[in-house]
């Protein structure tokens, strides 16, 4: 018995060797041949960018808080009043963006910008998936790349909240990656393309990158719009986060955010942090926010998630979702956006 | 649970790990009819009643056959009961509602009016397989081929034991049955040949099959939108998709079973090398074709009753096997087309083949090439959604002309021939029985290499296997 579990095991170990030693190499070697998949918003956003970065001196990259609350043209009216005229900016907003996905997408923007880029404002990106399915996708098999790992370790070890949940996202990380790295699908993918090649991703560049939210309606966004309809007590409660006792450290998420913040000083731009308003984040993203300003140095933070100081912002008929505003919210809080972030520039920190 | 999900890889280590590590026969056939049990819950719990009373009924048949010989009379009720129950069974869920409404079309051609009488029945996942086995046991047993079980849980691992359950192979009762009496031992095991045949079964599935059932579903579903070549090559395709598919299950499931310590017969043996109709019946699902010899076509009378009874025969085993595989008239035709082909084949050997010289190699290859030709202008009928879109495709198959102006990537015609010549030579070399003689080392990391290899062309996304909607 004991042989022959020993020759299984040996077996087993000797079957583990043959399938790294083909399948990574395999992978990388595919996946270096891939290019980046066709993702919604994603790809059409970017590649509108990259095909006129001439035409914009202020980019802002971000999650969906950034996506469907920054109207370039409300941030433009707001910095020219507040004495910054002729901005010209994007919303490089994609919803669900992690922080390895935010590094990446802040490169492809300082790769195209050149000259005319003058300022860039990143947002406190969305935590890293916790489930398998959200590991497995198209998006991101792409952001599991290796050379992505530093990034996605420090913005799994840097979110604000318990190591038992950080270590369960690193496991999913892990097991993601273990999945890209098996290499299944990608030697199909290249080798039987789609009989009939699918439309590309569009998007409607007319506003800049912004869109309104439930100008667009999925089952997903009417759901959401539903569950705030119904539950309007809900409202009430989730304000009642803000300033309430949390134990969870931002400290580590304030020093991540600020390198970040360091990173795009040191080339030149006029760089600042923004935060925004999203209720179920009340407890967590304005002490980040504060955070980041109480660190030595000189740290622009645009943090609009406080009713205490925007408690305008906070009107419930402002807002679409428990986490977004609909479009009239976000041209009030673009707007503000615009004339704080001229009015920080001109105290001497452009 | 598909032989190619990570879930079953869990649960096939767990029975196969928990198999071995016991000693008693017993406990070993009550793990795996559990865990047979199990397997088959997993697709839906609700059939597990059906499968136990298929069982049961099986059970007691067998048992009637131990009646004294001066009870002939109630035996013969026994088996006929049992034979009625099995078929009955497989009729309510699977052709009622095709011959309600096929009843009610009819009465309605004739001028009568009659209600449509709608069951909503799902069908349950491998139901002609089991009742076929179960057919293959009480028939065994009143032959005197086998004996009887006393023990019903014999009876239950037999129509349960997991790798046949849902798509065959077809095991006869006589093949499976005597193993059952000892305990397997696992230096009987070939480990590395069953390993080799998992992964041949398991590329033929996940790697090739799965491929190309994209490009078939394009074709079959608009055939009229794509150019002749395209069509044809559709057709090809999926000529080679089903075989992939259902003789990768097929390798999958005897692979399994022999690591468990238990032998199916083939399943398959290159069919589209065959150079004429019967030879492919010889080699294709092996166990079906030689199941509706021994259980039909013989009992019917078989060749011995002259020419003209043995063509009816023919065509009434073949039109059955295509009735077997579903309730609609595409597989009634396919199966007509096979019993057509075996008919003229008969009779082209009956009058011309006797009186002239055999044209040797060239017979053989312009043989296998209209085999090839004419098997896949029947899987038209077995693929397509209705006769109507058969219609169009087998025109376009047969005259090489389409309106049509889409075209499939050019991929697929090198991968028709390539994939054509890998057959022949996978064939003629026994590539996979190859694989099985490495020594041990270099087998380990042989094996480990080509599942990486074959992970990177497994499709995202399951499919599940063809033959199990039969």
């Amino acid at each position: 018995m004991i042989t022959q579990i020993r020759t299984a095991l040996v077996s087993a170990v000797l079957f583990g060797i043959g399938f790294v030693a083909v399948a990574v190499p395999l992978s990388l070697g595919l996946r270096a041949a891939t290019p980046l998949p066709d993702l919604l918003v994603l790809s059409p956003k970017l590649k509108a960018y990259q095909a006129a970065p001439e035409k914009y001196d202020t980019v802002f990259v971000g999650t969906s808080r950034t996506f469907y609350h920054i109207v370039p043209d409300e941030v433009e009216r707001g910095a020219a009043e507040a004495g910054c005229p002729d901005w010209n900016v994007y919303n490089l907003g994609v919803f669900g963006l992690t922080g390895a996905e935010e590094d990446w997408m802040v490169d492809q923007v300082l790769a195209a910008g050149g000259d005319n880029l003058k300022r860039v404002v990143i947002e406190d990106p969305l935590p890293n998936a916790r489930e398998l399915s959200e590991v497995t996708t198209d998006r991101a098999r792409y952001f599991n790349d290796p050379a992505l790992l530093p990034a996605q370790i420090e913005a799994i070890t840097s979110y604000p909240e318990s190591l038992p949940k950080r270590v369960f996202r690193a496991g999913m990380q892990a097991l993601g990656m273990g999945f890209d790295l098996s290499g299944v699908g990608r030697g199909a993918a290249m080798a039987f393309p789609p009989g009939v090649a699918p439309d590309p991703m569009t998007f409607d560049m007319s506003k800049d990158g912004f869109e309104a939210l439930g100008s667009i309606l999925t089952p997903e966004i009417e759901a959401r719009r539903k569950d705030f309809e119904d539950h309007p007590e809900r409202y009430a409660e989730e304000l009642t986060r803000y300033g309430a006792h949390s134990d969870e450290d931002v400290t580590a998420r304030a020093v991540y955010l600020a390198e970040r913040l360091d990173r795009l000083t040191a080339r030149g731009l006029n760089a600042a942090l923004y935060i925004s308003p999203d209720l179920p984040e009340l407890d967590r993203t304005p002490r980040t926010g504060e955070a980041v300003k109480a660190l030595p140095g000189d740290y622009k933070v645009l943090n609009f998630n406080r009713p205490d100081v925007y408690p305008d912002l906070f009107d419930r008929d402002l807002w679409f979702d428990f986490s977004h505003f609909g479009e009239t919210g976000a041209r009030k809080l673009s707007y503000k956006v615009g004339s704080e972030y001229c009015a920080m520039s001109k105290a001497g920190k452009e | 649970m598909l032989f190619v999900e990570a879930r079953f890889f869990l649960f096939f280590a767990l029975v196969f790990g928990l198999v071995w590590a016991l000693r008693s026969n017993l406990w070993r056939k009550r793990i795996l009819t559990l865990a047979s049990y199990v397997f088959y819950g997993a697709w839906d719990w609700r059939f597990l009643g059906l499968i136990l009373m298929v069982t049961l009924v099986s059970y007691l048949v067998g048992s009637a056959a131990t009646l004294p010989e001066s009870e002939t009379k109630k035996r013969k009720w026994a088996l006929g009961t049992g034979i009625v129950f099995a078929l009955i069974v497989l009729g309510l869920f699977k052709y009622f509602n095709f011959f309600a409404d096929s009843f009610v079309d009819f009465a309605g051609l004739m001028g009568f009016s009659a209600g449509h009488v709608t069951l909503n029945l799902v069908l349950p996942v491998g139901i002609s397989f089991y009742t076929f086995q179960a057919i293959s046991y009480m028939v065994d047993v009143h032959r005197g081929v086998i004996g009887a079980r006393r023990s019903f849980l014999d009876v239950a691992f037999y129509i349960a034991f997991f790798p046949q359950l849902v798509a065959g192979p077809i095991v006869r009762a006589s093949d499976f049955i005597p193993q059952m009496d000892t305990a397997r031992k696992w230096s009987d095991v070939a480990v590395r040949a069953s390993v080799a045949l998992f992964l041949v079964g398991f590329f033929k599935k996940a790697c090739i099959s799965d491929n190309m059932a994209p490009y078939v579903d394009l074709i079959f579903s608009d055939p009229s939108t794509y150019t002749a070549h395209s069509v044809i090559a559709g057709v090809l395709l999926y000529g080679i998709q089903i075989y992939c598919d259902f003789s990768g299950y097929s390798d999958m499931a005897i692979a399994t079973a022999a690591l468990l310590g238990y032998k199916f017969p083939a399943n398959f043996d290159s069919p589209y090398l065959s150079a004429n109709i019967q030879d492919f019946w010889r080699r294709w699902h092996i166990s079906l074709s030689s199941w509706l010899r021994d259980y039909l076509y013989i009992p019917l009378g078989g060749n011995r009753k002259g020419n003209m009874r043995r063509d009816v025969n023919l065509m009434t085993t073949m039109v059955l096997g295509g009735l077997w595989h579903g309730a609609s008239f595409n597989f009634i035709i396919w199966g007509f087309l096979h019993g057509l082909a075996l008919m003229v084949e008969r009779t082209w050997s009956d009058m011309v083949a006797k009186r002239v010289k055999p044209l040797g190699a060239i017979g053989i290859v312009l043989g296998t090439a209209i085999t090839y030709y004419w098997v896949n202008l029947t899987w038209i009928f077995f693929r397509a959604p209705n006769l109507d879109e058969a219609l169009a495709i087998t025109k376009t198959y047969a005259t090489f002309s389409s309106a049509g102006t889409q075209n499939l990537p050019a991929i697929v015609w090198p991968f028709i021939v390539g994939i054509s010549v890998f057959h022949f030579v996978s064939h003629r070399f026994r590539i996979g029985e190859m694989l099985g003689r490495i020594p041990p080392v270099g087998f380990a990391l042989a094996t480990g290499a080509l599942a990486a290899l074959a992970l990177s062309f497994v499709p995202l996304g399951y499919r599940p296997f063809i033959y199990f909607q039969f």
